[in-house]
């Protein structure tokens, strides 16, 4: 990717589409006389005051689209990992009773509705909750919330990571409370923002 | 009539800037027409940052051009003072003419 448009990629988190191709333009047009490391320089000190500007001017909105979207990554979480769970327990249980009973046996268990299989393993219910709570459903949110946060992706993932991580601290839910710590919500942000960009590839493309 | 805006100094300085360039200010005319005038570069994201403020107070509009090749195809925003901006601007400045008016200061003295 070249580097104009990554600076783009990176400016248009925090400023409409077209206001940030215009400001790498002139970026660019400085850059062919003060060089490339003045150019991420200017990037990245605008995409900060940008950043700064975006957060000061609208804060509680901002706060409050963001506990909105933890209710929301609960409510997914809680969804996605019953759902998970349901379809590996009947992956496993299937393949186990497909390898252990013959033919008359399926048969006599499928008429008592009866089937006896080990539990899962604990390290594939850890998995499933893994793959859950870090990586679909803060990609989830991330693509749900994108197109309502044009040009303030970049806010509203670092208040984001503010507001869930002191929610996770304050009001606990157990067992899916404890994903969105502080410790893990780099990486719950990270997906998050990875949501945004798909989303955003997508609606680029259909446009 | 609208209440006219209150102005910070680099806004004043900015919505000047726009002024002298009549219809080839756009951020890197701007950014050079300010360097060459106050001889202090503004800084990118001052500079965005308070354009874009100043769009928002309604002050000075802004158009996109045609891309050109040079900018690896993007569009140069244009902006322009709106009569809004002009009058929050005359007023700005007569408040420090007003400030400035019987002060010996180096360079003369104000009458």
């Amino acid at each position: 990717m070249r580097r104009d448009r990554v600076a783009e990629a990176l400016l248009s988190l925090v400023a409409p589409a077209d206001h940030a191709a215009s400001t790498v333009g002139d970026l660019m047009e400085e850059a062919d006389a003060r060089g490339r490391l003045w150019f991420w320089q200017s990037v990245v000190r605008v995409a900060l005051s940008l950043l700064a500007r975006d957060l000061l001017a609208a804060p509680l909105a901002m706060v409050a689209a963001s506990a909105f979207t933890w209710f929301l990554y609960m409510g997914l979480c809680l969804v996605l990992g019953l759902g998970g769970y349901v379809v590996v327990t009947l992956i496993w249980g299937g393949a186990y009773i497909l390898a252990h009973h013959t033919g008359l046996e399926l048969l006599v268990d499928l008429l008592r509705l009866r089937f006896d299989w080990p539990p899962i393993p604990a390290w594939m219910t850890y998995a499933i909750q893994a793959v859950v709570l870090f990586a679909i459903a803060p990609l989830q949110i991330g693509r749900s919330s994108a197109p309502h946060f044009r040009g303030h992706e970049l806010s509203l993932v670092l208040v984001m990571l503010l507001i869930w991580s002191a929610m996770a601290v304050f009001a606990p839910i157990v067992g899916i409370g404890i994903a969105a710590t502080p410790r893990t919500m780099p990486v719950i942000a990270t997906f998050v923002l990875l949501g945004i960009l798909m989303e955003r590839r997508r609606a680029a493309s259909t446009s | 009539m609208a209440a006219t805006p209150a102005l910070g100094e680099f806004e004043q300085v900015v919505l000047l800037a726009i002024l002298r360039l009549g219809d080839d200010a756009y951020g890197v005319t701007i950014r050079r027409e300010i360097a060459t005038c106050t001889e202090r570069e503004p800084a990118p994201g001052a500079l965005y940052t308070t354009l874009d403020r100043l769009e928002e107070k309604g002050l000075v509009r802004s158009t996109h051009g045609d891309p050109t090749p040079a900018r690896g195809g993007r569009a140069k925003r244009y902006f322009m003072v709106t009569a809004s901006g002009v009058r929050a601007v005359a007023r700005a400045q007569r408040a420090y003419q007003r400030l400035l008016k019987g002060l010996v200061l180096p360079g003369g003295v104000y009458a």
